[in-house]
């Protein structure tokens, strides 16, 4: 990579952070704009967000984005000083906004990148501009406040003292007075107080009474209490309240100093704090990326150290103090060492063993054993530790599919409530980038097709609006995603019917379908119910890819669907894929493993159980049959001469993979084992049913199967016999 | 003996240990043996003497332990792990359809490197480094065709005797690799 495509992508991936805060906290503002209001803390987020994204645009010479950033930067302004509502339609273009940010960042080449104009955002910007200079009204006097204080208000301070007066509170200035050496945490201890009754409007230095160790300071808050409580609440000596009221000014009040110029010169410069609040309530969200980050690079964050110097980090463009960002490829060169280092480890068990059968070492052996225990325990902390870095939320996922919710339940005139929970649950960077396209399909399979127009709805006895609910939960060792509509169902009849019409199967296969085989059919490709593609889905290309993309991450997809009830989508996946859990098996006198993950159980079957149906072997396990793959002769392996084993019995491993099950004909389970998976070479990359290499110990190599791809063989084998397999289509 | 020897080679081939170890790049030892193109290395594979071109010589080892690959070609060995790294292992004289000859002792794993990633080449015996002035380079014979003509790249002479220099990417086309129909072999 040249130093400018490392400056590109650095520039890329910290932009489209900035955006997926932005876009966060818009969802959380327009939930608030149809409940008790906006809170000006995170209309000053949302805009801090895009002045940083300004300064970051103007420092790499994006001219497009920073462009639009300014004029954003302007609503947002109107915005916060109250000269414009946070209306639907100003909300409609400040996500407009957001998509044209994800197009500027594509990448050249890819779908919408290259050229993107951003005059019609820019253009509807600026009629809100309009907007806003006509609801300008007159405004009411302030002058009781004194003069002293309202001189030196912002114009947004003052904003928001209007807003306060106007809401009914009441004006109270309070003066505190801190020892120099901890300023910060006492400031911080109070305003935290405060916060529990009300508005902190500004900090204004008093220059009265300070004296070399102690600095003063008068704040101006805005609050629905009384002085009293407020006196109580703040119960400190050091610090005194005034109330301030439109009758006259506050007689008591000392007088604070003409101007800034007078305060001293350790005090914090009194704009910043006030603006900063936002992000203080909410730390847990900085560490976030955003989604699919074409750059591959994964935050790490550690602890955030406290609430303070999270505001300061958020708020300046350097940023992100406790944060670095690391390229996904470097970790996985580190995970390489790691897995090597347990082999060295291994290795020298051996050697310990050796030194045993010397009878006078016996304190050296024992001393090596020590150590070598040792170094397991932090081996494994260390491989932990790796693997943690890579894991991030869920949520990053769950933010972009709540904005496409919100767009096709515009586009479509479908009222949609979408549920959230679980989005704190973790998974490898990787996954949870190579998710979203199927949980973005699915959502809009759930709009298009699952969720009824309103009439309808209404009519079924339903709520008018829609209900999809995305859940994630971990289950041992894997994540389940699950995506479930309200909406209408499948008719199972229905699928089948079409499934015969588009010829994916005959119609003799139709009729011996059961109801849960028939639903399965949706993941054929080429399978869509709709007759012409509406622009949303229905060009019969949505779940086959997102059975591909799933089983592509070893994942699994079930579906189950209640006609006329809905639809619930399940997802399993492992949590991560640069470590698996495998099964060791033999087959032939070759040692072969398995990923754990797409293993469903391990039987042991005796010869007469099989049957065949056309030739091809199967068992009935549980009511199912379950076509049965010998993995030495789909390999071509030649069948050990020696028999130590009961010939009539076989070990059966059940591997499925997204719908399908297949039991592979093994002749030894080994065992199972964690392996860090080696990629193959171009050369041999491309041998069907071969995924990677890995070591197991004493430097042996072993092969990893690919068990998609066995599934589909075995399905294909199989499925004139049968199956309702994918074999037809091919 | 107009092959000019290399004493450094020399005693490291004597020892029959691997030829170039890490810390021999570390010292920038390699590099200097690479700004010189017309190095060859020479060894022999079911009787031929053949020759690569040092520079795609990355190390030589003794044979190691491969792992069998199913539905690959005869000609690989299997994959092997050089210090963690894998890599396919090539049985040179199948790649080059000639007679297999028992390997011995002195049998030898070339690692060479192509489309930056390592291969192993397992050859018979290596011999020697040797140096060819390009006027001592012919172009392979216009009568020399059939399926073994793609992998030489040029006959080189060193003292009168006939060096085959071979092409690494006809040898390496990741095409070759995978059998074709694989799944329909070994049915019964």
């Amino acid at each position: 990579m040249t130093a400018i495509d490392q400056n590109a992508a650095e520039f890329i991936a910290e932009a489209q952070e900035i955006i997926e805060t932005f876009s966060r906290t818009l969802l959380e503002l327009e939930a608030q704009a149809r409940g008790s209001g906006p809170e000006p803390d995170l209309i000053n987020a949302a805009f801090r967000a895009i002045h940083s994204l300004k300064g970051l645009a103007g420092l790499f010479g994006a001219a497009a984005i920073g462009g639009l950033a300014h004029s954003l930067e302007n609503t947002l302004d109107s915005l916060r000083l109250g000269k414009l509502d946070l209306s639907r339609p100003v909300l409609d273009v400040l996500f407009e906004a957001i998509e044209v940010f994800g197009r500027l960042l594509a990448p050249q080449g890819e779908e919408g990148g290259g050229e993107v104009d951003t005059e019609p955002v820019l253009l509807r910007l600026r009629q809100l501009g309009e907007r806003e200079a006509e609801s300008a009204g007159p405004q009411d006097s302030l002058e009781w406040v004194g003069e002293n204080i309202l001189s030196v208000l912002t114009e947004y301070e003052e904003h928001r003292l209007r807003e306060n007066i106007k809401a009914g509170r009441n004006l109270f200035r309070v003066h505190a007075k801190f020892d120099i050496m901890q300023i910060d945490v006492g400031l911080e201890q109070l305003k935290e107080k405060m916060k529990g009754y009300g508005e902190v409007i500004t900090y204004l230095p008093s220059a009265d009474g300070s004296s070399d160790d102690a600095i003063e300071l008068d704040i101006l808050l805005g609050s629905k209490g009384s002085l009293g409580e407020i006196n109580a609440a703040l119960a400190n000596p050091d610090v005194t309240v005034h109330r301030l009221t439109p009758a006259g000014e506050a007689p008591s009040a000392p007088a604070p100093a003409a101007g800034r110029p007078a305060a001293p010169p350790a005090a914090p410069k009194p704009a910043p704090p006030v603006m900063s609040e936002g992000t203080s309530r909410r730390p847990e969200q900085q560490p976030r990326t955003a989604g699919s980050t074409p750059s591959r690079t994964v935050v790490i964050s550690t602890e955030e150290p406290d609430a303070a110097s999270a505001v300061s980090s958020e708020a300046s463009l350097r940023s992100l103090s406790q944060t670095v960002r690391v390229d996904l490829r470097r970790l996985d060169v580190l995970m390489n060492l790691v897995g090597e280092l347990g082999l060295v480890q291994a290795n020298l068990g051996g050697v310990l063993d050796g030194l045993r059968q010397l009878d006078h070492s016996a304190d050296v052996s024992r001393e090596l054993q020590v150590q070598i225990r040792d170094m397991h325990r932090k081996l494994a902390l260390l491989q932990q530790g790796i693997l943690d870095v890579r894991m991030v939320p869920i949520g990053q996922v769950f933010d972009k599919l709540a904005r496409v919710v919100r767009k096709l339940s515009r586009d479509l005139d479908k009222e949609i409530r979408l549920i959230i929970s679980g989005a704190e649950t973790v998974l490898d960077k990787l996954i949870v980038e190579e998710l979203s396209d199927p949980l973005m399909h699915m959502i809009r399979n759930c709009i298009d097709h699952g969720i009824e127009p309103a009439p309808e709805r209404v009519a079924l006895g339903k709520l008018p609006g829609g209900r999809i609910e995305l859940r994630a939960f971990q289950k041992g060792n894997r994540v389940v995603i699950e995506v479930e509509d309200d909406g209408r169902g499948m008719d199972w009849t229905r699928i089948r019917d079409v499934a015969v019409r588009r010829n994916l199967i005959s119609g003799d296969d139709a009729a011996s379908l059961t109801p849960g085989e028939a639903v399965n059919l949706i993941f054929q490709p080429g399978f869509s119910t709709r007759d012409a593609a509406t622009e949303l889905s229905g060009r019969g290309v949505g779940m086959d890819i997102v059975k591909t993309n799933i089983a592509r991450l070893s994942g699994m997809i079930d579906v189950t669907t209640d006609l006329g009830r809905g639809t619930t989508f399940s997802i399993t996946l492992p949590v991560t894929l640069a470590i698996i859990q495998a099964l060791v098996i033999q087959s032939a006198g070759h040692t072969f493993c398995i990923p754990l993950n797409s293993v469903l159980e391990s039987i042991m079957v005796e010869t007469r159980e099989i049957g065949t149906i056309e030739g091809h072997e199967v068992i009935t396990l549980r009511g199912r049959t379950l076509p049965l793959l010998q993995l030495s002769r789909l390999f071509g392996l030649k069948p050990l001469n020696k028999n130590y084993r009961d010939p009539n019995r076989l070990y059966v491993v059940v591997v499925g993979l997204a719908q399908h099950r297949v039991g592979l004909v093994v002749d030894e389970l080994l065992g199972q084992q964690d392996v860090v998976i080696k990629p193959l070479g171009s050369a041999v990359r491309n041998v069907p049913g071969i995924a990677g290499a890995t070591e197991l110990g004493a430097n042996r190599t072993v092969l990893l199967l690919d068990v998609g791809r066995l599934v589909d063989e075995g399905v294909r084998q199989s499925d004139a016999a049968f199956t309702i397999g994918g074999g037809h289509v091919r | 003996m107009s092959g000019e020897r290399e004493d450094l080679w020399q005693a490291l081939l004597r020892s029959g240990e691997a030829v170039v170890t890490d810390e021999d790049y570390e010292h920038g030892y390699k590099r200097e043996v690479r700004q010189d193109l017309q190095q060859y290395v020479t060894f022999r594979v079911s009787g031929e003497v053949y020759g690569l071109a040092i520079h795609e010589i990355e190390e030589i080892s003794k044979v190691f332990q491969t792992t069998h690959v199913p539905r690959t070609a005869d000609f690989l060995l299997g994959i092997g792990n050089v210090r963690g790294r894998i890599m396919p292992v090539i049985d040179l004289s199948r790649r080059l359809r000639l007679r297999p000859v028992e390997r011995g002792r002195a049998a030898r794993v070339l690692i060479v490197h192509y489309n930056e990633e390592p291969y192993g080449l397992v050859v018979d015996e290596v011999m020697d480094v040797i140096r060819i002035p390009p006027e001592a380079m012919e172009d392979k014979p216009g009568g020399l065709t059939g399926a073994r003509a793609e992998y030489i790249r040029a006959l080189g002479r060193n003292d009168g005797e006939l060096v085959i220099i071979l092409q690494l990417p006809a040898l390496l086309d990741a095409k070759d690799f995978v059998k074709l129909a694989a799944t329909e072999e070994g049915r019964p």
